[in-house]
């Protein structure tokens, strides 16, 4: 899809340059890409994705561009080209913005003064991790090549996160298999090339552990926070970046402390930081689908007891939770 | 328009006006307190005035927010 769109505009572009933009809101995402041209001629313009149509071209089939626009579509995606002759070509491709896979870990958040381990016969991984977090004053990292190196390991050190490859070659230990021996799956991230295997998939899910694909490594969002002391008891989780800005404000002038998190994954992150009787206000509405009342009952569950559910709907909208010590609007309580 | 992405704007509708009116009370205390500043002598702290512009700034983002959620309701 992508190879067929940028063949056409490449193709398109001859000598000029080309431009691709991203952009990229919580439900769509919008590629952009611009020629500065020779522009396709008004009478082409309404044919260029059908199939087997083919311009200015001598080897041209006119499969790629109709490809790329019916598996855009398969998407719900839509495809627009705008030209004009001898100004240049913009193709727009909108896509419908999915939740992230359950198995995927989108983003890394470490505890100040933390020590990760790094397990990778591939060295070219560590040199990965190094450049990500030797920018980030306040985390150790440890590297190990080999599984008995690490299982051996008798330092005293606490450690508090593993990034642990899958494959490790020439070893009878994969990683999950070190995982295991350690009882380390809360702490563990498996970074692999082999996400797409499903044995892998479901043995990480089965022990709760996130995969990061290798590839992700140098983009994954890495976030560093600090530990909270127990008397700070408040909680807010909603993913809307200026909400939390208003509670964070609204905190700092009422001189109380407060962590805010984006996500339900980044305040299971941090979960260890906050003792059971913290004020948690979590919103109903938390983007990609995910409803804010569900995940609390799992946190009554783990023994979170002052949990309030922060929505600007009425509270009739919702049936009784017991989980819920009460319904709140989106207003600081303080 | 579908009934999710409906009810997303509406979600994110509720939220710009909560975010705008928490906000331009906390950004015109701190007015306030620039009103009392003459060019020469301020008295705000740096953090104040981080707040002042980061509220400012939001709550632009925010109008243009509930603009565009108007915006469809006429659709």
């Amino acid at each position: 899809m992508k190879d067929g769109v940028l063949h056409f505009v490449f193709e398109s572009a001859s000598n000029g340059s080309v431009f691709i933009k991203l952009k990229c809101s919580d439900s769509n995402i919008e590629i952009t890409i611009t020629d500065n041209g020779c522009g396709i001629p008004k009478e082409i313009l309404p044919k260029v994705t059908d199939h087997g149509f083919s311009f200015g071209k001598n080897s041209g089939a006119g499969f790629g561009l109709s490809y790329a626009k019916q598996q855009i579509e398969k998407l719900n995606g839509q495809l627009i080209i705008h030209s004009e002759e001898k100004s240049g070509t913009k193709v727009v491709i909108n896509l419908l913005r999915s939740a992230p896979p359950s198995w995927f870990c989108e983003s890394l958040t470490f505890h100040l003064n933390s020590t990760i381990v790094v397990l990778d016969d591939d060295p070219s991984i560590h040199d990965a991790w190094n450049e990500r977090l030797n920018s980030i004053s306040g985390v150790d990292i440890i590297h190990f090549s080999r599984p008995s190196e690490l299982l051996n390991n008798n330092d005293s050190l606490t450690i508090n996160y593993y990034l642990i490859d899958y494959e490790l070659l020439n070893e009878n230990e994969n990683g999950l298999n070190v995982i295991d021996e350690l009882h380390v799956n809360k702490q563990s991230f498996l970074v692999t090339s082999c996400f797409d295997d499903m044995i892998v998939r479901s043995r990480c899910e089965k022990i709760g552990v996130k995969i990061i694909p290798k590839s992700y490594v140098p983009y994954i969002p890495i976030k560093l926070v600090n530990k909270v002391s127990k008397n700070n008891n408040l909680v807010f989780i909603d993913d809307d970046e200026a909400m939390r800005m208003v509670w964070n404000f609204a905190a700092e002038e009422a001189g109380k402390t407060i962590s805010t998190y984006a996500s339900i994954e980044e305040f299971i992150d941090a979960i260890d930081m906050h003792d059971k009787e913290t004020v948690i206000y979590i919103d109903s509405q938390l983007g990609n689908n995910i409803k804010g009342e569900i995940f609390a009952k799992e946190l009554h569950l783990k023994g979170f007891t002052e949990i309030y559910l922060s929505t600007g709907y009425s509270s009739n909208k919702f049936e009784y939770m017991p989980w819920i010590k009460s319904i709140v609007g989106k207003q600081p309580p303080f | 328009m579908d009934q999710i992405k409906k009810n997303i704007l509406k979600h994110n509708f509720t939220n710009s006006v909560v975010i705008i009116s928490s906000l331009a009370k906390t950004a015109s205390k701190i007015a306030n307190k620039i009103s009392l500043c003459s060019f020469e002598e301020n008295i705000l702290t740096k953090r104040q005035l981080e707040i002042f512009s980061q509220s400012m700034t939001t709550i632009q983002n925010e109008i243009d927010k509930i603009k565009i959620y108007v915006e469809n309701l006429d659709d």
